[in-house]
């Protein structure tokens, strides 16, 4: 081949551009176009990690799919599952970093006397060579964090805290169901389908399980049976949150905003009003009012008998958590990184526990109280407790870097 | 700006998809009626890179005899030759990195397309973090919110999630045939034997390479890159019916070597035509 030839077409008046270069030329788009195309463009974390408590350990599940048991005193890492990581994702698979041997988890664990346990995020791929192991479903780990037993039941993930309730685990799923998983068999008692993923807790009470769908209903199955009660169908968009259940009244708001207050037993409206923003959180109801933030920022307290406002104040920021109330005072995290308090009878602002505002940081999951101390875990992984009482930071942790630095 | 343009893309999707009636068949639609949109609005954008490379190409096929006598003439002299090539260049007033122009135009384009592809992977919202950021996008329009979750399925597809046969095989196929169209536009002649065995292996390659991807995509995405290519086919069609068929000085000489002279369809009666408007277009240039 006559490779001058070539050059006669790469020769400028400024600078003559070598074959090379120009291949490099045409190959450089396509190859940002490949890269954007497989996801590296995608830019949005797909979950927030998430709190829980025990009676001597402190749950948190991260955004690397891993949950780890932190000592409540000290913020040490009592153990993590699954325990090692493995190399997520193939070539152009989506550039993401690392995926966990098992999982992911981004659901606080429900908490039992002996046992803990997990629903599991994963979700089984296909490819034109092989279908991928399910990985979804739910784990039971003893308190040192070994595996006990799973169901891989579910056909799709689970981003929802699994409910535990005498000698039932319900697992809500994204397969659009619900299943009663019997702890002694290790087999769904029952499973009960809904018209799209449902991403809230269950709501146990009683003999009745309560399930908020992104169907846009709310559920009331009889606990023993799984059969339907009744369904609410009043709301007008997704219910991504859990109802909160107080003196026989199920709490709840929708993704445009909607905020119902329905009976439990019935299943009939109680009231409804509309508020700025879509809610995805479980109100936090004390005293007769019920306290919750929106995702266009506003915090509301509600007067719990007829849905008028008795407070309302703006922050910097979505709300997605349920806030946690104490002693009067209501806490919570927000997209701006900022860790609210508010006066809960006339929502004055109080000096936060967390002092800073975290910086690249958002506050998205539900502050979590033990009794003793305020738990708050953040998007970058880290998380804090805090002494409400003087008002402080008592410690600090991010246990992704400790579980790097201890490699 | 780039998130604006995502949020303006999701907000039209998601219109579109209550205008059509919030069916599981309206989703599909939207995204291929959004993909025509944009591609019919970036047409403007990659017609003059069109015209640029096929002008380009044209003209350096047109000195390819002249060229071959200069390199005959300078055979043991790489510099000589540079620099009668370049004369002969200025002389004909053409511009070697014309071309170039071309695909930094097509390069201006991308970021509309990337931004719409993005809006369909975010509009699909599959994960918890995805609904967070499509509420912030559709805070825009409240009533927006009662749209979503949009519905998945669509025959037996589920479009957050990929397909593993009939989309990609669907993608290849139809980034093939594209490419084949604008290669038989772009380059009627094979001037540049190592640009013709990269744009060879190009052919294969990229239909591949789209295929694979199309197995790791949300199928949504797939659906976009299949409707964006036949529009990409029938606009590509189009252009070279103006480029051609219009009567204007560009219309490529097609050699009776030539090997990709199929393109449009015509026959002995135009190839005398090019002729006449080569020397036209000399005439006018020099």
């Amino acid at each position: 081949m006559d490779t001058r030839k070539s050059e006669t077409f790469s020769t400028t008046a400024a600078r003559p551009l070598s074959p090379r270069a120009r291949r490099w030329l045409a190959i450089l788009p396509i190859v940002v176009v490949a890269l954007l195309a497989a996801g590296c463009g995608r830019n949005v974390p797909p979950y927030w990690p998430d709190l829980g408590t025990g009676p001597d350990q402190v749950y948190v599940a991260e955004t690397n799919g891993q949950v780890f048991a932190l000592d409540p005193q000290t913020g040490d890492v009592l153990w993590a599952y699954p325990q090692t990581q493995k190399s997520g994702g193939g070539f152009l698979s989506g550039c993401s970093a690392q995926t966990p041997s098992d999982g992911p988890f981004f659901a606080a664990p429900a908490v039992g006397d002996e046992l803990v346990y997990l629903s599991s995020a994963g979700e089984p791929t296909t490819s034109l060579f092989r279908r991928s192991e399910n990985t979804a479903g739910l784990r039971a780990l003893n308190k040192l964090g070994t595996l006990q037993w799973e169901f891989r039941g579910t056909e799709a993930r689970a981003v929802a805290s699994p409910v535990l309730s005498t000698g039932t685990v319900y697992l809500a799923s994204s397969d659009h169901s619900v299943y009663a998983i019997d702890v002694e068999t290790r087999e769904a008692r029952w499973v009960f389908e809904t018209g799209n993923w449902v991403w809230a807790s269950p709501v146990v009470a009683d003999d009745a399980v309560y399930v908020a769908s992104m169907d846009h209903l709310l559920y009331a199955l009889d606990a023993a049976s799984g059969d339907e009660v009744w369904r609410f169908e009043q709301a007008t968009s997704a219910l991504p949150a859990a109802p909160a259940l107080v003196d026989g009244v199920l709490y709840l708001g929708s993704l445009d905003g909607g905020t119902y207050a329905v009976d439990a037993q019935t299943g009939s409206l109680l009231w409804q009003r509309q508020v700025s923003g879509g809610t995805w959180a479980t109100p936090q109801v004390q005293g007769g009012v019920i306290y919750f933030g929106t995702l266009s920022g506003v915090v509301y307290a509600l007067d719990a008998h007829d849905g008028a406002t008795v407070w309302e104040q703006k922050v910097g920021g979505e709300v997605r958590g349920t806030p946690a109330y104490v002693d009067g005072t209501v806490y919570l995290g927000c997209e701006d990184g900022k860790l609210y308090a508010f006066n809960a009878q006339d929502g004055a602002d109080q000096l936060s526990p967390l002092g800073e505002t975290l910086q690249n940081a958002s506050i998205f999951s539900s502050p979590i109280y033990d009794g003793q101390q305020l738990y708050v875990v953040a998007t970058n992984a880290e998380i804090f407790a805090l002494d409400l009482e003087r008002n402080t930071v008592l410690w600090r942790t991010n246990p992704l870097e400790a579980d790097e630095e201890g490699e | 700006m780039w998130d604006k343009l995502i949020q303006g893309f999701v907000l039209a999707l998601i219109w579109l998809y209550e205008v059509l009636g919030s069916s599981e068949w309206s989703l599909v639609l939207s995204i291929a009626v959004l993909t025509i949109a944009v591609r019919l609005l970036t047409v403007p954008l990659t017609l003059p890179s069109q015209r640029a490379m096929k002008k380009n190409a044209k003209q350096m096929q047109d000195l390819q005899p002249e060229i071959e006598k200069l390199k005959k003439k300078y055979r043991n002299d790489a510099q000589k030759l540079q620099q009668a090539q370049l004369e002969l260049y200025r002389e004909r007033g053409i511009n070697p990195l014309s071309s170039m122009t071309g695909c930094l135009w097509m390069l201006i384009q991308l970021p509309v397309i990337w931004a719409f592809y993005q809006s369909i992977s975010r509009a699909l919202a599959y994960r918890p973090g995805e609904m967070l950021v499509l509420s912030q996008y559709l805070s825009a329009v409240p009533r927006f919110m009662s749209l979503v979750p949009l519905p998945s399925s669509w025959l037996w597809f589920n479009l957050a999630r990929p397909d593993a046969i009939v989309l990609p095989i669907l993608v290849a196929g139809s980034t093939w045939l594209q490419q084949k169209l604008s290669a038989s536009a772009t380059q009627p002649a094979a001037a540049d034997a190592q640009a013709a065995q990269m744009s060879q292996s190009m052919m294969i390659t990229m239909p591949l390479m789209f295929g694979y991807l199309a197995m790791q995509m949300p199928a949504g995405l797939s659906i976009y890159f299949i409707v964006s290519n036949v529009v990409g086919m029938g606009v590509q069609w189009l252009t070279n019916h103006w480029l051609n068929g219009g009567g204007e000085e560009e219309q490529p000489a097609r050699r009776p070597s030539s090997s990709d002279g199929s393109g449009t369809g015509k026959g002995d009666e135009d190839r005398g035509r090019d002729s006449t408007y080569r020397k036209r277009g000399y005439r006018r240039k020099s």
